[in-house]
């Protein structure tokens, strides 16, 4: 039976999951990747490297993540999260954000492990989506 | 890490065997995605739904996008993004032979029975579920994959082994 999921258990599941697909508009079409993030003060952090994604949402901030806890076919939570693309510049916030990262994701490569010592070329994006809205639906 | 392009074939492959993916719709420059399971072919992903709003705004905007992706770690990992266009496959009666092959293609898939219209409608949802197929038309298909390379397998191994979080920075 689907049931819908509130926002406070929306939040929960966003924040306990650590890889969630991010969606994003190109020409007018949504254009979905997966990314690694963390959670925090109702904010998804992440990094990439320059490419269509970030030129999309430079020019379209509006941006959703879609996480998903699935056991099987019947028995599932989705949560969808929508919210506003926001690029972290301030040399200081990003080596600390990047800091963040590397906690949560201990496998990161040698690169950005290195990246993180001195904040951060700025050919790795840093950026933030501010959760305006979630749901979600379950199926038990 | 090593990160490849799959090749076409590769990515048809690879979506055959998972079935299972995230669609993202678009309306009024807002996205919206939501998870799926579908069959493919080369040409098309066919889906079973029941009318909600994906579906509304698939028919508003029929430009469309699936991710399929297989994460075993960060370093380790695949994902296919199909682009393309939404196809309704219509109750009418020149729709009868698509909605068979589309059948025929789901059944095959252990999972796809999950008929939504069987099971009673969502707690706190109002429309009444309506069985529906649609196909998504390939248009764009592209894939990479990411291998770790030896050094960083024998780190994961050796984090497994160790402690789950070795390899964090310390605090201090």
């Amino acid at each position: 039976m689907f049931v819908r999921i509130d926002e406070a258990e929306s939040r929960s599941l966003l924040s306990t999951l650590l890889v969630g697909r991010l969606g994003c508009i190109v020409d007018g079409g949504p254009y979905v990747v997966p990314i690694n993030y963390y959670f925090e003060d109702g904010y998804v952090y992440s990094h990439s490297l320059q490419g269509l994604k970030i030129s999309a949402l430079r020019e379209n901030p509006r941006a959703c993540l879609q996480v998903d806890d699935v056991e099987s076919g019947t028995e599932w939570r989705s949560v969808l999260a929508f919210g506003k693309y926001e690029e972290i510049t301030k040399p200081s916030e990003r080596s600390q954000i990047l800091g963040k990262l590397l906690q949560h994701f201990p496998l990161l490569t040698p690169v950005e492990s290195a990246i993180v010592e001195d904040a951060g070329p700025l050919s790795v994006i840093v950026f933030r989506i501010r959760i305006e809205r979630i749901s979600g639906v379950a199926e038990e | 890490m090593l990160v490849q392009e799959m090749t076409t074939q590769e990515c048809h492959q690879f979506l055959k065997q998972i079935g299972f993916g995230r669609l993202g719709c678009a309306r009024k420059g807002q996205p919206y995605i939501v998870p799926i399971y579908f069959a493919s072919d080369e040409k098309h992903l066919y889906c079973f739904s029941t009318f909600g709003q994906k579906i509304e705004w698939m028919r508003e905007n029929p430009l469309v996008c699936v991710e399929a992706d297989e994460v075993v770690n960060q370093l380790h990992w695949k994902s296919v993004v199909v682009l393309g266009k939404y196809e309704e496959l219509s109750d009418g009666p020149h729709c009868t032979g698509l909605r068979e092959y589309a059948l025929e293609l789901l059944q095959r898939r252990a999972i796809w029975w999950q008929p939504a219209y069987v099971a009673p409608p969502p707690k706190g949802l109002t429309e009444t579920p309506q069985p529906l197929y649609y196909r998504i038309h390939i248009n764009e298909i592209t894939g990479h994959k990411a291998i770790p390379d030896s050094f960083e397998e024998l780190g994961v191994k050796a984090a497994a082994q160790v402690r789950p979080n070795a390899g964090r920075p310390s605090a201090g």
